[in-house]
């Protein structure tokens, strides 16, 4: 920093002569547009810059302009362009400014701008162009441009400097055990907390940019040693088609590139914890990280990591492998209870035994609605509640979860508009549906094909319903990779980390498929 | 846009012919009428049935408060054949009724007198009704008045009956319960007499309660007659289904009553001369639960380890030959199975012994061995633990 005590000396600048003034045409680009098509800086004269950039920048009035004049040689004069709270102004101040001020400049030598690049200002970037692309995008994104007079060039400074969320748990991927930090919206930031979990340069960066208007910045992660180059290739052959205008989450460009784009099912995986996304580096898959969301998408992404937490593997094996099997668990009862509730009750009453069908029986009389409808109508008023509740802030959240208890629980039994064991099942149905929060979008339409199916055919139609999307599951595949490619299960390192979670001594290899490089560890951790 | 058509077009067919095909066994719980038991009579008005069927007639439902036992209720029709009477009874109903959840078939003396087989085939044919379905006679005059008492302990009286047989299978030899199937299968091979629990009511004042009582005895498909109650464990020791209950030596060791843990009997048929001889071998693992006899514990007034054993085998000896004599005496007909036994084992001699086997039964000589362990005796016989 320079301080007030900053050791102010002498700068050497060459001027041009007066007569290469020439006459600036000054063209500004068409209102609105992001296309400046090469275009350079009009002119070496200072005003007939400053006019230009304001040009582009009409209307926006967070600009700043600031001239600057050298107190000991009048010519050197200067003038800085930025964004306002886009920039640290502290470091304006003392880095570029004072430095500005302080230096004392003489004329002979190098360009003005050379000169500061190289010898005034206490920026640790300052790249001189006169592209007007690069100035604009710089301003925007927190640079201060640095015009002077008699100079072709400018100098892009970094002065980046404005508030950011901090690190904090991302509040949908809580665990009780393991790292606590999660992604925010600042993409180095991002890839910074990434560099930390994986030191090796094997790990690989690559920039891209996306949106037309927005200009995203986003960065493609992978380890080179283990990825499988022909998902990388099939992923940047896919991003290298998008053409958007706009990308503020990183949901716009897995819409725009993910496989069986209409179905419930995710292709691509997203996650907002460094840990996660470093353990599935690790495995061999692709990370693209983008800046302004704290939400990063891998590639390729299989059926079965919706019933992996990362705290699985923070936890002890055992107790991890039991979640693990309640949630496929639950999932399965989410999706099928309904339907073969109606089954039952409605197609194959003799599966019923004699005192569980007396107790459904009397508890249906006086029921006016058949009871498909019964529970379509009960299902669709759960996912209203919890639609209602997962946008109401807490106290309001409370409230309407009694209401919503008592009016649809007790409410609905007593005045007999559906009867009891319907309530059960919803209830039961909406729970286990939430022990996958995944899958949450998936399972509601599972449920509802195969309750549809049960309806019509009962238990006949419940089988050839889970059959029907049992088959498109199999069938589909990401980035190459087919999405039920561990359930292809062989042997035990095929479903060490599947329906269970084995110890880590006992994962010997990557997943299949994914890496072409298989073996995790040689021999594995044995007590001596 | 060709494809889009295509795939409506398939969707739309699929539609189609899901709903117009499907839902063509879809019933409301409530619209069924869930019977619980059946009563088989002589008609009375020229027809040869008159079917009782005790319902459950479904009131209250929806809240906690009101959720009550349902309440038994009594339709009757008649009709020339079973499912003649069966259908007679929709026009008293407004409901379909509901076979699946039936626990019993009651059949009157009379019914059971002309020949079952013809009362079950209905039974075995309709969808609905299951071959577990049990069948018992009723010891009173008709069959409809059983399902008409007052129940003592369970919900209606063909629950409290189904509920006595299931007990009756597992922990006592009060009876052997037997199923459709069984009853099929019994019926359509020689070498085995059917038999049925018996039900009567037992009056005491002005009350009255179901029992289960003597179990009928068959010749093919007829009631030949009863056999008494006390006779009846022993016909399941021969039997062999034997899954519970007590041994009571009686005046043999006074006092004293065994508990069965388990049984194993064997059926040992030998030929001399062409003339069958059988042996029932039994082995009862059982223990002494009950030991009255002494005036303070410890104190068994005599009874050693061993006495205990041989009076326990000593009553099951007796009382299988008992029975087995009391069979051939009375109704002639072979109950036990040894027919079945030889058919098995000696398929050669049973060609010629199948005709006229009930004959050949009676000149049968029976012999009975019984072995019983005592497993322990509640610390009631402290000496004397002998092997």
């Amino acid at each position: 920093m320079g301080g007030k005590s900053a050791a102010a000396g002498d700068v050497y600048f060459f001027q041009r002569p007066d007569t290469l003034k020439e006459k600036a045409k000054e063209v500004l680009p068409m209102a609105g547009s992001d296309d400046f098509g090469g275009a350079r800086l009009p002119s070496d004269r200072l005003e007939a810059n400053v006019r230009y950039l304001r040009g582009i920048f009409s209307g926006d009035d967070t600009l700043q302009v600031r001239h600057v004049a050298s107190p000991t040689e009048p010519a050197a004069r200067f003038c800085l362009i930025y964004t306002d709270g886009m920039v640290d102004n502290q470091l304006l101040n003392e880095d570029v400014i004072r430095p500005l001020l302080q230096f004392r400049f003489r004329r002979g030598g190098e360009d003005l701008t050379a000169a500061v690049g190289r010898s005034v200002t206490f920026a640790d970037s300052a790249e001189r162009t006169d592209r007007v692309e690069k100035l604009v995008q710089g301003i925007i994104y927190g640079d201060t441009v640095l015009l002077a007079d008699q100079c072709r060039d400018a100098l892009v400074l970094n002065t980046k400097g404005w508030k950011m969320r901090s690190i904090t748990e991302p509040e949908s991927e809580r665990v009780l055990r393991g790292p606590r930090e999660g992604f925010n919206e600042s993409l180095l930031t991002n890839l910074t907390m990434l560099h930390r979990k994986i030191r090796t340069p094997d790990l690989k960066m690559h920039y891209l940019t996306f949106g037309r208007r927005t200009r995203t910045k986003a960065c493609i992660c992978y380890l080179g040693s283990l990825v499988n180059q022909k998902v990388l290739n099939e992923l940047k052959k896919r991003l290298a088609k998008v053409d958007i205008d706009g990308v503020l989450d990183t949901n716009y460009l897995i819409e725009e590139i993910r496989d069986s784009p209409h179905s419930a099912v995710k292709t691509i995986g997203a996650t907002e914890r460094p840990d996660v996304v470093a353990g599935r580096l690790l495995e061999g898959r692709v990370a693209l990280f983008l800046d302004g969301t704290p939400t990063v998408m891998t590639v390729p992404h299989l059926f079965a990591e919706h019933f992996q937490s990362d705290e699985d593997y923070y936890l002890n094996y055992m107790f991890a492998s039991i979640g693990r099997i309640l949630r496929i668990l639950a999932f399965t009862i989410s999706t099928s209870l309904p339907a073969i509730y109606i089954s039952m009750v409605n197609f194959h009453q003799e599966m019923l035994p004699t005192p569980l069908l007396i107790s459904v029986s009397s508890a249906r009389q006086g029921v006016p609605f058949p009871t498909a409808l019964e529970i379509v109508f009960m299902l669709i008023t759960f996912e209203m509640l919890r639609e209602s509740g997962a946008r109401m802030p807490g106290i309001m959240g409370q409230t309407l979860s009694i209401v919503g208890a008592l009016v649809v629980g007790q409410a609905a039994v007593d005045a007999k508009i559906v009867s009891a064991p319907i309530i059960i099942v919803v209830a039961l149905t909406g729970i286990t549906g939430l022990m996958v929060p995944r899958l949450k979008g998936y399972v509601i339409l599972h449920r509802f094909v195969l309750l549809f199916f049960s309806c019509v055919l009962g238990l006949y139609g419940y089988l050839l319903g889970e059959l029907a999307l049992l088959a498109g599951l199999f069938g589909m595949s990401s980035f190459g990779v087919p999405i039920m490619a561990d359930s292809y299960a062989r042997g035990f390192q095929d479903y060490k980390d599947l329906v269970f979670r084995a110890p880590w001594k006992d994962m010997l290899r990557r997943p299949q498929f994914l890496s072409p490089d298989k073996v995790r560890q040689k021999g594995g951790g044995k007590p001596s | 846009m060709n494809r889009i058509k295509k795939a409506a077009a398939l969707l739309e067919a699929a539609l189609i012919a899901l709903l117009f095909t499907g839902c063509f066994s879809y019933h409301e719980l409530e619209s069924l009428t869930i019977v619980t038991g059946i009563a088989i009579d002589k008609g009375a008005g020229g027809t040869k049935y008159r079917m009782t069927f005790e319902c459950l007639n479904m009131s209250g439902g929806g809240g906690s408060e009101d959720a009550q036992t349902p309440q038994a209720v009594v339709l009757q029709s008649e009709g020339d054949s079973v499912f003649d009477a069966v259908r007679g009874v929709l026009s008293e109903s407004s409901q379909k009724l509901y076979f699946s959840d039936c626990q019993e078939v009651i059949l009157s003396r009379d019914i059971a007198k002309e020949g079952i087989r013809k009362v079950i085939k209905w039974f075995l044919s309709d969808a609905e009704t299951r071959v577990t379905l049990r069948f018992v006679v009723s010891e009173e005059p008709t069959a409809a008045e059983l399902l008409q008492q007052e129940v003592q302990t369970g919900q209606t009286p063909a629950l409290e009956i189904s509920g006595a047989l299931e007990e009756a299978y597992s922990n006592s030899l009060a009876c052997l319960p037997l199923r459709l199937y069984e009853i099929n299968a019994i019926l359509s091979r020689p070498g085995l007499s059917l038999t049925l629990p018996g039900v009567r009511v037992v009056r005491e004042g002005e009350k009255s309660w179901l029992r289960l009582g003597a179990t009928a005895v068959f010749r093919d498909d007829r009631l030949a007659g009863w056999l008494p109650e006390e006779r009846v464990p022993y016909f399941i020791f021969v039997r062999g289904k034997v899954n519970g209950g007590l041994i009571v030596p009686g005046d043999r060791m006074p006092g004293v009553t065994f508990e069965i843990g388990e049984n194993r009997t064997d059926l040992g048929v030998t030929f001399s001369g062409g003339v069958p001889s059988a042996e029932v071998r039994t082995e009862t693992a059982v223990s002494a639960d009950e030991i009255a006899a002494g005036e303070k514990n410890g104190d068994v007034g005599g009874p050693s380890f061993s006495k205990l054993q041989s009076a326990a085998e000593e009553t099951v000896k007796a009382g299988v030959e008992g029975v087995i004599q009391y069979v051939k005496e009375k109704f002639g007909t072979d109950i036990f199975g040894f027919g079945l036994k030889i058919s098995r084992d000696y398929p050669s001699e049973w060609e010629k012994l199948s005709k006229d086997w009930d004959k050949t039964f009676l000149r049968m000589s029976c012999r009975a061995d019984a072995k019983v362990t005592i497993r322990d005796t509640s610390k009631l016989v402290e000496k004397e633990l002998e092997p």
